[in-house]
């Protein structure tokens, strides 16, 4: 099931973490072992209008669009653009964090644990 | 003062919604509002301290009266009918409110000052809300910045409040003014004031944990840059690379000139894999050659091999502390990688080594942030040291340009980059370089075009096809992306040993895998991680 959503650049970010994360089996597990969280984005494009992605690395391993079954360990707000930077790798959570790019609800540790999830989305380089 | 204008704001006790009042306030500083109010409710024993009375006596004290004269100051300014009527003990609080002399009489409670008590009791139910408000799970982070703020105003409150001497006297049936200590409110205010600022802020609890918070993130995520011994000791850092790792079967070492051969290739846009391996015999027949580690190191860069080419420069700069362009090459390759403190110590040797004239602060360096701040300070001075009439240093922009693009600022590494490329049209890194600042800012359209100059000046460059195959996967245009990634596939086979060597690059191969996923083509994703010969795509796809 895709996870695009027209309108939000974001989403082929999503997209591809959906490949990275449920591809492979053991690859997974492994992400499952390390980050044992589910995360919930929601994400406002330039319109103003909001689109929660639900990143499940606690149970099944899923990536998809609106809320999960379960409830979320974490709940980040941030603007279409704030993800796309922050999957594209130069401005990483803490920054985003401390500029205010990021809202937080839930336990903010997890957070530290964002950029490991993103790090699977290649970058471009000087 | 912020206290004083919450109290004497005219509409504080007679508006008729107090709490359009209080809210002014929290907009301005809810510390107060919180400290302030608070303790009062928490001093059970009397009511609030409007209410607490004793006997006006010969120590009056000054602060209280003006408090409580300021209040009826204001009601006096307002709409209100009823006003109380004073006693006025003391000349200095005559002198200082003459237009109340007209009320030289006993305190009383009237009906406006019932009202007043009222609202007062309301916002101690505002100031749960105010609670609830600054520790609610939906901090945004502007607020927890200002908690130091937050904290020295709490002092400074919980001192004064401590200051009072509340007793009560109901004796009379009327209730009576405050007395306090002899210091006049201003003194004391003053010495909390001091006290306060003299103390480190002690945090509160969400303070601590958003301290806690950084302290783990700075720890998970980036080697070295929570520990500031570690990243002071370069040696410690760049051991974390290694040595350089050389092909066992390079062709070149029987070269009689693999030097010149690798700078041949390079002119003449042949492979970089090829120019690499020439360079590679070149500085394993002399180790010295600082010049020749450069070249090795930004070929293998272009070749999308950054580990190798962080060793291979780091080993030049080693030979030779002052070659310029491989400390530049080193910094943005540290940069690539994610190393931002060891990319600005590097651009700072880079900068002293080249602008001996410009003086070094010694501003302390406690973090990635503040040697950030320092190095662009002094690149900035060094942009500004141009002659008159003179064009800046392309390179000091370049290094500019590396080092917003490290704190996120892309707009100013844009124009950095662009200002840099006016001098240099045909320099085909400044062009890749410009399209990474701009993908990384969300503008990939206008990286690939920055991608596709870069490419047209020079066409083996591996790494800018590489960008370009990225960003058009980060777009959607995964067939696209998939041709560029296997077109730089294909420029790493060298005629002799294939592309399978020691220096590879993983991020083309799991770049081409993932869009291969993205794709639903499992069967090619995992193909080209087992390693197959690119050649075979060729059938389905053009590059």
């Amino acid at each position: 099931m895709s996870v695009k959503v027209d309108g939000y650049k974001s989403s082929t970010v999503f997209e591809q973490l959906k490949v990275n994360i449920t591809d492979n089996e053991a690859k997974k597990k492994e992400t499952i072992k390390k980050i044992n969280a589910i995360f919930e984005f929601n994400v406002k494009n330039s319109e103003g209008k909001e689109q929660i992605w639900t990143l499940d690395l606690k149970n099944d391993g899923t990536v998809q669009t609106g809320k999960g079954s379960a409830k979320p360990d974490i709940i980040i707000g941030l603007a279409d653009e704030t993800f796309v930077e922050l999957a594209s790798g130069t401005l990483n959570g803490q920054k985003a964090f401390m500029s205010g790019k990021l809202k937080i609800k839930g336990n903010m540790m997890l957070a530290t644990k964002l950029d490991g999830v993103l790090s699977t989305i290649p970058k471009a380089k000087l | 003062m912020a206290f004083q204008s919450m109290v004497t704001g005219a509409e504080c006790a007679t508006g008729s919604n107090p709490m359009s009042q209080i809210m002014k306030q929290f907009t301005d500083d809810r510390s107060l509002q919180k400290d302030t109010f608070i303790p009062s409710t928490e001093r059970a024993d009397s009511s609030s301290f409007r209410t607490a009375r004793l006997g006006a006596s010969s120590q009056e004290n000054k602060f209280a009266q003006d408090f409580f004269n300021q209040q009826e100051h204001a009601r006096l300014q307002g709409p209100v009918s009823g006003i109380p009527k004073f006693v006025a003990p003391h000349k200095e609080w005559l002198a200082e409110f003459k237009n109340m002399s007209d009320h030289p009489q006993l305190w009383k409670l009237g009906s406006a000052e019932a009202g007043m008590e009222e609202a007062f009791k309301r916002t101690n139910d505002h100031s749960k809300w105010n609670n609830e408000f600054l520790h609610g799970p939906d901090l945004p982070i502007s607020q927890i910045t200002e908690m130091p703020e937050f904290e020295e105003a709490f002092q400074k409150n919980f001192d004064w409040a401590s200051e009072y001497v509340l007793k009560r006297d109901k004796g009379k049936g009327k209730e009576k003014i405050l007395e306090l200590d002899n210091l006049s409110w201003e003194e004391q205010f003053a010495a909390a004031q001091r006290k306060a600022e003299s103390e480190n802020f002690k945090l509160d609890d969400d303070l601590k944990l958003f301290r806690e918070f950084e302290d783990v993130w700075s720890k998970s995520n980036y080697r070295g840059q929570s520990d500031d011994d570690e990243f002071n000791d370069s040696k410690a850092w760049e051991s974390e690379f290694g040595d350089y790792i050389f092909e066992p079967n390079n062709p070149y070492l029987k070269h009689a000139n693999p030097f010149q051969e690798g700078l041949r290739l390079m002119e003449e846009d042949g492979s970089l894999s090829e120019a690499a391996l020439a360079f590679e015999a070149a500085v394993q027949k002399d180790e010295e050659i600082s010049d020749a580690w450069t070249w090795l190191g930004n070929t293998q860069a272009q070749n999308e091999k950054e580990e190798a080419a962080i060793r291979a420069l780091q080993k030049a700069v080693e030979v030779n502390s002052n070659n310029l362009t491989a400390l530049m090459s080193l910094a943005v390759s540290y940069t690539n990688e994610g190393c931002d403190h060891q990319a600005y110590l590097t651009l700072e040797r880079w900068l002293t080594a080249k602008y001996p004239d410009i003086a070094i602060s010694n501003a302390p360096m406690h973090g990635v942030m503040d040697t950030h701040s320092r190095v662009t300070d002094l690149f900035l001075q060094a942009a500004r040291s141009a002659p008159e009439g003179q064009g800046m240093d392309p390179d000091v922009q370049v290094g500019l340009g590396v080092l917003f693009y490290g704190s996120g600022e892309y707009e100013k590494a844009v124009d950095c980059f662009v200002t840099a490329l006016n001098t240099r049209k045909d320099d085909y890194l400044l062009w890749n370089r410009l399209g990474a600042t701009l993908a990384n800012s969300g503008r990939p359209e206008d990286a690939i075009e920055a991608y596709h100059k870069a490419l047209d000046l020079k066409p083996t460059f591996v790494r800018a096809r590489y960008n370009l195959g990225v960003s058009c996967l980060n777009i959607g245009c995964y067939r696209e992306a998939a041709e560029h990634l296997l077109g730089a596939l294909s420029m790493h086979q060298t005629g002799l040993n294939g592309d399978i060597g020691v220096n590879t690059s993983n991020s083309l191969r799991e770049t081409l895998n993932r869009t291969f996923l993205m794709m639903e083509r499992k069967d090619l994703a995992d193909k080209i991680l087992s390693g197959s010969d690119v050649n075979q795509f060729r059938e389905e796809f053009e590059f």
